[in-house]
């Protein structure tokens, strides 16, 4: 099986680097969000490296979960699908009971990496099905654009939008653009896909740069924005930007409302925004000598190629050259809880307070 | 006292009300109110089945009366009855889940009197029952009433009937705008001790007779009140309808009745005025568009849009009262502003404004179209460009692009108005019209009127007498109309109207009958031929009035009603009626046309001297005394009665129709002075009697000069 | 089918006594009319009402198979739903009773197939083993503590996937896909904050496991046990089991009991809060003629605490109702005719009638608002008597602690949508009289009934289970309701029986 699952994926029989692997996985797929990016990854690690007992297949797994890490810097949105997938295995194979079940697990993740890929997608189909009964007639809805998952949900609530059972929605869309980011930018491309099929859908788009927020923000009804990484305390990392767009809506009193699957959960518990564990260098002090060190140009580098990856939750697979880096709207920063009214996964709409409760069933 | 008797039921909810019955509380409904005010639409639809912000209003009736723990329903229908069977066959009150046992009469009843009549020979009525129409919309509290109706039982058999009344302002929208009932009632007990009708045209005059004044040492004469046609009745009350077979209305015969016969019986007839609480009839397309009002403004809360009384409903309440069924598609740029109801599935297009209206389902609304007030029912197509005032558009009509419906203009089943037409203010435009049968009256299509409803179109403008039309105009055109001066008495003559004035013909009967029965004849008559009689002057009365009407050659008329006098071997003194009653019915209506009475007296009379020599011969006397006299009593209940029997009489006297002997016999009778009111209308022509009599020149003076001391003797 | 009083306005009372000859449907029929007529209304008569009448149809259910009986309960709370939505109340029992003929299942399985399983059991751990402790467990979760009982639900939910799922793998791996896309029609419409279902469904969903050895390997549907093993699965082995089946009927019926026994205490065992949170001399402001609150108070005041009570009359709905309960005592109303009790005045507690335009003023001198919801929503926020909302602003400007006395079957799984759908318009008659009809033509009167009040307006719930935050009552409604439930109009049932 392992053999097929090679041809499927065309992967020579050189030793096997997850990084590329993960990268080119997720140039492949568009829809690829990055923790699956990153599972998919290491089950195919898994197929292509025969690994006969449970410590073996454990080590493995840490070992190409540890490259993947080591490769972005900021693996946030990843190390949740790795972290994920190491849980399951561990949970399932280091049961007394579970020995005899190893090959038979092996197999089956084996040979259903795609499936999985399916339901992270039905995953989305599923929140953008319900997460559109939160858009009522009259609405007005703000949403900064990149998320996928958010363009879902808004196409679906426009799909349903006339003559369903429960009547016409007419609801609009205000739509945070940065102007700065390049046109060419997957990020920007991705959010003027959203509203061209919005606007096809007769569904009025209007486009701001992130500078008006506070100025539209009375005339929205709520906000919608994806995520990159829900942290254990309730609270998103996300583009930057979004905190900004949270603490405005607060301020209005508008509800704010992240939409994200729920394998983005991520172990981490930032207690600010420096305390993201990633480089960023969004407030760059510079003298007429120019920035600090070489190494944080370097950092920087990195930085935008992990921004793009944000963005894209898994695009950063398409090669940038590196000036295209370090825009601002590349970087994430973190959504502390409070200035949020719900999260929307597939599986219901949780308080942030519920998110840790669900990650501590998985590690716990 | 009400109120006290209120909190009481509500307090002893749980204890008091239940053990001290044992039989079920049953409710007749009438569902047919023997009217056509609603015409054209009841042409096609039982009244009780249009739709009263999109639900029939027979469904309000119902609710009211399972909501006061009504366990068995009769229910009297007259026309449609096999529409109003169908509807309720498959309505969830004849499920075995329904919270009462319904059992649906199909009745040749010309009225309540009629229903009345056969309920007490048919033996259904165990108890004390609610006697309502099919058309009443209430929330109020009838235990309240139940008790206090009981209480008196317990204490005074005699106490039958407890009429539910709703206290409203002096002006009111819900209120009659027309027919002001007018309440004399004895605080102490709630009795209502004398009932009469204002007009508003007339100074507000009541003649309350002196032993009332007598009797009781505090009244109240209470004009404020809505008659909701809620009456909590005993069966000593429908004994009191067959004894007096000649009441046909509930008010204006049977209250009118009673009060008169207090003397005698000392029967009562009590008042349970509700001062929370809604409750009012939709008796007319202005209470139509009133209810409708309280109905979307939640007034009558419960029973609103949102409570979805039917199964298949899905009503939605949003902001300023909008009313939206499930799957209803507005085009982005529509508006669709306050205190509006939306059926399922109907759509709006771009630009269209919809204001105050009620919209019933699968409606298709165009572009940029302007609707404020109307009603707007089933199926109902309104094309582009179009506006609509306050008007209402039946099932199933469409109205073409770039038309204008003005105010009051009532577009009726399936017509359809071509592009480009404007439907004048209070027009009626139907595509059938009511063939007059003696037995029933048949629809047949009328032949459509390019100029009414546009080439292409289809439908024409219902002919009906003019005064209707203004009445109409005041039902739509609401309060701002009010001071409007319409007679709906008048009006009522052909649209045997809202309980009061009745289905007129019968009143007339019921006048002259119960009259005839104080007096020897008839009282020996037995049951059957008393409605055999009735019958028979209903149809005649109907068939001579309506040959006036049009005009028609009085030999026509003669012979109709010729055949009809064979078809029931009626006897001559019911032609004779038939005819006093018709033609005088035929002047109030010309005067109500703003000729003076003298000339309807001599439009009329002259033409149709035939009819009259038929019936009356110039030998006997009698008969001419006896054609006076039901003259007379008829015009007892008309406005301006008293002129036209003067001029009536001078024509007749002048056309040698009736000879001084007749008067004379007339005046002696002393039928012709069996009541105030009897005295009042033949004050005017002692003067003619006394010139008759004594072959006296002017009149004008003497007859002011008379017309004092007449009063003079009546105080 | 007459009711057996004759001519009197049907009340809860009535419909209750009509209940015990009525025939199911008729029963049915009636709630549902008496409902849209607002003759039954408010929570807790509505919450008798239903309990009593889903009594009734469990009684009348002619099947031992779970999975028809909760088919049949939820087409019965469908109905009653939509007849009238306002009043969640009516919503929650229905769950809470299917969320207890699924446990009885449930346990019937695990008593049916038990000693198959591992029997390694540690209530703390999640392992499947659990569930064998679950016959042991009262069905009335208000007996233990939430978290006790947050941590029981979850554990069985798990285990049961294996169960449901046992077998070889192919087969069992294609009703896991199928598990998975059906997932939207689980959580179509409404859903909550239940974290438990999700969580069995989220964070692994996208790695199913053929063997589902993992307690968090269960597709939603997985919860359905009962619907997958009672059909297909192992239809025989059903018949056979049959005989060692607890009577799944009896067990309901027993269950729906322990509810309505909940129902009844609900207010005495809120009131066992009461002296930890009404001290000496404190100044408390309440709303409207709710008994709970009334019994919260009068439990302070039996206890000696010498208190200042503020009353906001609740004009115009519930005013009257107020004045009654502030002169002689709770259970005024019609409804709980039988349980009258005294006066706080006459156990020496001041109480000061105010208006509701004077809350504001007084708010300063205020130490602690006591309030009552009509209903309470997953997400923290609450549905109350018209005014309520007022009240918690000028708590909140004021830095008044709000505390909200709610029974546990007020508080509703379903997610507020919108908000404005929630609030219910009465009779404007109440704000001007019918009579003034200059009035009524050229003015809109409106009368809203409820309010809603944000969860950051509210400091504290206390349900009979105890106080929570209100950012803590997801859990509790996880406790109580199942995800597969919460969507009452779904069909997600019958997807789920053709899954297995």
């Amino acid at each position: 099986m392992a053999a097929n699952t090679q041809q499927r994926h065309g992967i020579p029989d050189t030793p096997f680097d997850v990084v590329s692997t993960y990268r080119r996985l997720l140039a492949e797929d568009p829809d690829l969000t990055m923790p699956v990016g990153a599972i998919e990854a290491l089950i195919l690690g898994l197929a292509n490296t025969p690994a006969s007992t449970v410590s073996e297949t454990l080590d493995l797994v840490s070992k190409l979960t540890a490259q993947l890490k080591r490769s972005i810097p900021n693996p946030i949105s990843l190390s949740a699908g790795t972290d994920l997938f190491q849980q399951y295995l561990i949970s399932n194979l280091q049961r007394p009971s579970a020995r005899g079940d190893f090959d038979h697990i092996r197999s089956h993740l084996v040979q259903n990496g795609r499936l999985f890929v399916e339901r992270a997608k039905a995953a989305r189909e599923t929140i953008a099905s319900f997460g559109r009964h939160f858009i009522r007639d009259g609405n007005t809805v703000l949403t900064n654009g990149g998320s996928r998952v958010v363009g879902a949900l808004l196409r679906s609530a426009a799909e349903s939008s006339n003559g369903n059972a429960r009547g016409s929605i007419r609801f609009r869309v205000i739509y945070v653009v940065s102007p700065s980011s390049s046109s060419g930018s997957a990020e920007e491309s991705e959010s003027t896909a959203n509203i061209a099929a919005l606007r096809e859908r007769e569904i009025p788009v209007a486009t701001i740069p992130p500078t008006a927020i506070a100025y539209c923000m009375d005339q929205v009804t709520q906000c919608f924005v994806g995520a990159e990484g829900v942290v254990e305390n309730g609270g998103i990392v996300s583009r930057l930007g979004t905190l900004q767009m949270a603490t405005l809506a607060k301020a209005a009193g508008k509800p704010f409302y992240v939409v994200s699957e729920s394998h983005k959960f991520v172990r981490l518990y930032p207690l600010g925004q420096q305390d993201l564990g990633i480089e960023q260098n969004i407030v760059d002090f510079r003298t007429a000598k120019g920035s600090g060190s070489g190494t944080e140009a370097g950092q920087r580098k990195e930085v935008k190629d992990e921004g793009v990856a944000d963005m894209e939750e898994g695009d950063a697979g398409v090669a940038r050259t590196v000036g295209a880096a370090c825009k601002p709207e590349e970087a994430v920063d973190y959504t502390p809880p409070h200035l949020i009214s719900g999260i929307i996964t597939e599986s219901g709409v949780l308080l942030p307070s519920a998110v840790s409760e669900e990650l501590i069933k998985i590690w716990f | 006292m009400a109120p006290k008797a209120k909190k009481g039921g509500n307090a002893s909810k749980s204890k008091s009300g239940e053990d001290e019955h044992e039989e079920p509380l049953q409710a007749v409904v009438l569902a047919d109110a023997f009217e056509t005010r609603f015409n054209p639409f009841t042409l096609e639809r039982p009244r009780c089945l249009l739709p009263l912000a999109n639900t029939p209003l027979i469904e309000y009736t119902f609710e009211l009366l399972a909501s006061a723990g009504v366990e068995e329903v009769f229910l009297y229908c007259g026309n449609h009855t096999d529409q109003v069977e169908n509807y309720l066959k498959h309505s969830r009150w004849t499920k075995d889940t329904s919270p009462f046992s319904l059992e649906i009469i199909r009745s040749t009843s010309r009225s309540v009197g009629d229903a009345m009549r056969d309920l007490d020979q048919k033996q259904l009525i165990k108890g004390d029952f609610i006697c309502v129409y099919g058309d009443v919309v209430a929330n109020v509290p009838l235990e309240a009433a139940l008790a206090a109706h009981r209480a008196r039982r317990e204490k005074n058999k005699k106490a039958i009937m407890t009429m539910v009344l709703r206290e409203a302002g002096d002006s009111h929208r819900t209120k009659s705008q027309h027919m002001r009932p007018c309440f004399v009632i004895d605080p102490e007990n709630e009795a209502c001790v004398h009932y009469e009708q204002l007009r508003p045209r007339e100074s507000p005059r009541l003649n309350i007779p002196e032993e009332v004044l007598k009797d009781h040492v505090e009244i109240d004469v209470r004009e404020d009140l809505i008659d909701c046609g809620i009456d909590i009745c005993t069966p000593e009350v429908l004994a009191q309808w067959s004894d007096n077979f000649d009441w046909q209305v509930p008010r204006r015969g049977f209250v009118y009745g009673v009060l008169k016969d207090f003397e005698t019986f000392q029967l009562t007839i009590h008042t349970h005025i509700v001062t929370e609480g809604y409750a009012a009839r939709v008796k007319n397309l202005q209470a139509y568009d009133a209810v409708s009002k309280d109905v979307l403004s939640r007034w009558t809360y419960p029973l609103c849009p949102d409570t979805n009384m039917l199964a298949d409903q899905s009503y939605q309440l949003q902001k300023g009262n909008v009313y939206k069924e499930d799957g209803v598609v507005l085009a982005r740029s529509s508006v669709v502003a306050r205190k509006s109801v939306l059926g399922k599935a109907t759509s709006i297009g771009e630009g269209s404004t919809i204001t105050n209206s009620v919209i019933g389902r699968r409606c298709v609304i165009g572009k940029r179209v302007k609707i404020d007030g109307a009603y707007i029912w089933d199926d109902a197509r309104i094309g582009d460009d179009t506006v609509i005032d306050t008007a209402v558009v039946a099932n199933e009509a469409s109205v073409g692009k770039k038309c204008h419906v003005e105010k009051g203009a009532l577009v009726s089943y399936r017509v359809s108005i071509a592009n480009g037409t404007t439907i004048k203010r209070n027009a009626r435009v139907t595509r059938v019209k009511r063939k007059r049968g003696y037995e029933d009256d048949e629809m047949i299509r009328g032949i459509t009127d390019p100029k009414v409803v546009g080439d292409g179109g289809e439908g024409f403008e219902m002919q009906l007498d003019e005064d209707e039309e203004e009445v109409f105009e005041a039902l739509l055109a609401g309060v701002q109309h009010m001071d409007l001066t319409v007679d709906e008495d008048s009006v009522s003559e052909f649209s045997d109207e809202e309980g009061e004035d009745y289905d007129d013909h019968p009143r007339h009967t019921s006048r002259s009958e119960s009259f005839a029965s104080v007096g020897s004849v008839g009282s020996d008559e037995s049951g059957e031929t008393r409605r055999n009689a009735a019958d028979f002057h209903h149809e005649a009365a109907n068939s001579i009035f309506d040959g006036l009407q049009r005009g028609q050659d009085p030999d026509n008329i003669q012979l109709e009603l010729k055949a009809l006098t064979l078809a029931s071997n009626a006897e001559s003194k019911q032609l004779r009626r038939a005819v006093a009653v018709a033609m005088s019915k035929h002047m109030a209506t010309l005067i109500e046309d703003g000729r003076t009475a003298k000339e309807a007296a001599e439009s009329t009379i002259p033409l149709n001297k035939l009819l009259v020599q038929r019936c009356v011969s110039t030998e006997s006397s009698e008969e001419q005394a006896e054609f006076l006299l039901f003259m007379q009593i008829d015009l007892v209940h008309r406005q301006q009665g008293e002129k036209i029997l003067l001029q009536a009489s001078r024509v007749l006297a002048e056309k040698d129709l009736i000879e001084a002997e007749g008067f004379e016999g007339w005046w002696e009778d002393e039928r012709s002075v069996a009541s105030a009111e009897l005295k009042a209308v033949r004050a005017d022509t002692k003067a003619l009697v006394d010139f008759l009599l004594e072959d006296d020149d002017d009149e004008e003076e003497e007859s002011e000069d008379d017309e004092e001391e007449e009063e003079e003797d009546d105080d | 089918m007459p009711s057996a009083t004759v001519g009197q306005t049907p009340s809860l009372s009535t419909y209750l006594k009509s209940l015990k000859h009525n025939d199911i449907e008729t029963s049915i029929e009636l709630f549902i009319s008496l409902l849209k007529r607002r003759q039954i209304k408010n929570s807790r008569p509505c919450a008798i009402a239903t309990i009593s009448l889903l009594l009734r149809v469990v009684g009348e259910a002619r099947t031992r198979d779970a999975q028809q009986l909760i088919e049949r309960i939820r087409a019965v709370g469908r109905r009653l739903v939509a007849a009238q939505p306002r009043e969640m109340a009516v919503g929650n029992i229905v769950r809470r009773v299917l969320e207890n003929v699924r446990e009885v299942a449930e346990r019937d399985q695990d008593a049916a197939d038990g000693g198959s399983e591992g029997s390694t059991s540690i209530p703390s751990t999640p392992i499947r083993g659990e569930t064998m402790r679950r016959p042991a467990f009262p069905t009335k979760f208000s007996e233990f503590s939430p978290l006790h009982g947050a941590a029981t639900i979850p554990q069985d939910m798990h285990a049961r996937a294996p169960l449901a799922t046992s077998g070889d793998s192919s087969p069992a791996f294609g009703g896991t896909m199928e598990a998975a896309l059906q997932r939207p029609p689980l959580v179509s419409s409404n859903t909550s904050y239940a974290g438990q279902g999700p969580a069995a469904s989220s964070l692994f969903s996208i790695l199913q496991h053929p063997q589902g050895r993992s307690p968090y390997a269960t597709p939603p549907t997985g919860t359905q046990s009962p619907a997958l093993k009672a059909s297909p699965f192992k239809g025989d082995e059903g018949q056979t089991s049959a005989s060692e089946k607890l009577d799944i009927k009896a067990e309901v019926i027993t269950s729906i009991q322990d509810l309505q026994k909940e129902l009844e205490e609900v207010d005495d065992e809120i009131s066992e809060f009461a002296q930890d949170h009404i001290h000496n001399n404190e100044v408390i402001l309440t709303h409207t003629s709710s008994q709970t609150v009334q019994r919260f108070l009068m439990k302070a005041a039996s206890k000696k605490r010498k208190f200042t009570v503020f009353h906001a009359e609740a004009y115009p709905n519930d005013h009257l109702e107020t004045h009654a309960t502030i002169v002689n005592g709770g259970g005024a109303t019609a409804e709980d005719a039988d349980e009258r009790w005294k006066p706080l005045t006459s156990m020496g507690i001041t109480v000061i009638l105010i208006p509701d335009s004077a809350v504001f003023a007084l708010m300063s001198r205020i130490n602690k608002v006591i309030l009552a919801p009509h209903t309470v929503l997953a997400n923290g926020s609450l549905i109350a008597a018209a005014g309520a909302s007022t009240i918690a602003q000028a708590a909140k400007t004021h830095r008044v602690p709000v505390v909200v006395l709610s029974g546990v079957f007020k508080l509703s799984p379903v997610y507020p949508f919108d908000t404005d759908e929630l609030i219910e318009y009465g009779d404007p008659g109440k704000v001007v009289p019918f009579q003034d009809g200059e009035f009524m033509d050229k003015v809109d009167v409106v009368n809203p009934v409820y309010d809603f009040v944000d969860a950051e307006l509210i400091d504290l719930y206390i349900t009979n289970l105890g106080g929570h935050a209100p950012s803590y009552l997801y859990r509790i409604v996880a406790d109580h309701y199942r995800v597969e439930d919460i969507d009452l109009s779904g069909k997600a049932e019958g997807g789920a029986v053709k899954a297995g």
